[in-house]
């Protein structure tokens, strides 16, 4: 992940009209981006069009940008905004859950794998279907702390809830977490 | 159970590095001497790494930068709120306001008559009259403090939806 000073200072250069720099920070955020709205919308067509969404808005109001937090925590709080409002409009659209798809993409890629990456492989596909099993605020939580590199501070920035919220919760999603990974998943 | 709660949730805590240098050292000390202490360390531990180092990030289609590049193409950056936004017309507009509501809520107050009429010291219902107790200073008092109540759920409903 970007340190925030990089962030800054190619955000200083598309500001000063330098537009293509902006692919930097797409290219270095897109991964994230996408991870985390696939946690409000489990349907990668959908996603994607959202993480785009999230990327266009922020663009738009770049200059609103002021530094006083991470980069990626106004970004991340774009996708909050950009995906709460999106399910409203279509509430149905959070059970889309496409389990099987992502079995299979993991089964596939377990297949493909040579033997040295396939304890390691095996491990991403286990904490990913133990991922699906917990509720979308903890898993998005977790997402945000191990995956966007947030604060518990900075997750109550992007999500709205005091810290001790955030906390509490991230707790919970662990100690569920890790329930779910010694029954070694029930798949 | 609550026991063995508590000691997970310190361990998540020393584990996150959001504990004290006192609590640090103590439950550091504690996962050396004694046995539950450590056992929770290992598991907690070992879910941490798993978790911090096993989720995958999903990887968007190899297009999806070059979508957002073409529609930003026509797109532009807008201008900083702030510079459209001034914050001394903000803060004129709720000085107003709550001059406004200070005159009104004074007003009812400096008005209101706080002598109780004799009637009230024994109600006879079929006859009560009701401006003897309900006096237009009352009423004026009883608005003013229902306005600004009113203004106070306003503010919680609309606060409650923009951090929805």
């Amino acid at each position: 992940m970007g340190d925030q000073q990089d962030d800054m200072v190619v955000i200083q250069q598309v500001l000063q009209g330098r537009q293509a720099a902006y692919a930097i920070l797409v290219e270095r955020y897109q991964r994230y981006v996408f991870t985390l709205v696939l946690r409000y919308v489990p349907n990668r067509e959908v996603a994607e069009e959202l993480a785009q969404d999230v990327f266009i808005k922020a663009y738009r109001c770049l200059a609103d940008f002021k530094g006083s937090s991470k980069f990626s925590t106004w970004l991340y709080t774009i996708v909050n905004t950009t995906c709460l409002s999106y399910l409203r409009k279509k509430p149905d659209a959070t059970v889309l859950l496409e389990e099987e798809r992502m079995i299979t993409i993991a089964d596939r890629a377990f297949a493909e794998t040579p033997l040295t990456k396939m304890e390691q492989q095996a491990r991403q596909r286990m904490i990913s279907i133990a991922m699906q099993q917990l509720h979308e605020d903890e898993a998005r939580i977790l997402s945000l702390y191990y995956q966007g590199d947030q604060s518990v501070d900075e997750i109550g920035v992007i999500t709205g809830l005091t810290a001790s919220n955030v906390k509490v919760k991230l707790y919970r999603a662990r100690q569920k977490l890790k329930g779910i990974l010694a029954g070694k998943v029930d798949s | 159970m609550e026991q063995h709660e508590s000691i997970e949730m310190q361990l998540w805590d020393y584990i996150d590095g959001h504990c004290t240098p006192a609590d640090a050292i103590r439950i550091a000390q504690l996962i050396a001497t004694d046995e539950v202490w450590r056992q929770h360390y290992e598991t907690l531990s070992e879910v941490h790494a798993a978790t911090a180092h096993s989720m995958e990030t999903e990887q968007p289609s190899l297009r999806f930068s070059k979508n957002v590049m073409d529609a930003i193409s026509k797109a532009e950056v807008a201008p900083a709120a702030v510079r459209y936004i001034n914050t001394r017309v903000i803060k004129g507009i709720a000085a107003a306001v709550l001059a406004v509501i200070g005159s009104v809520l004074g007003y009812a107050l400096l008005h209101t008559d706080w002598t109780v009429t004799r009637s009230t010291t024994s109600i006879n219902l079929p006859n009560m009259h009701a401006a003897d107790l309900l006096n237009s200073g009352y009423f004026n008092m009883l608005i003013a403090v229902n306005v600004v109540l009113g203004l106070v759920i306003l503010d919680k409903v609309l606060r409650g939806k923009a951090r929805t």
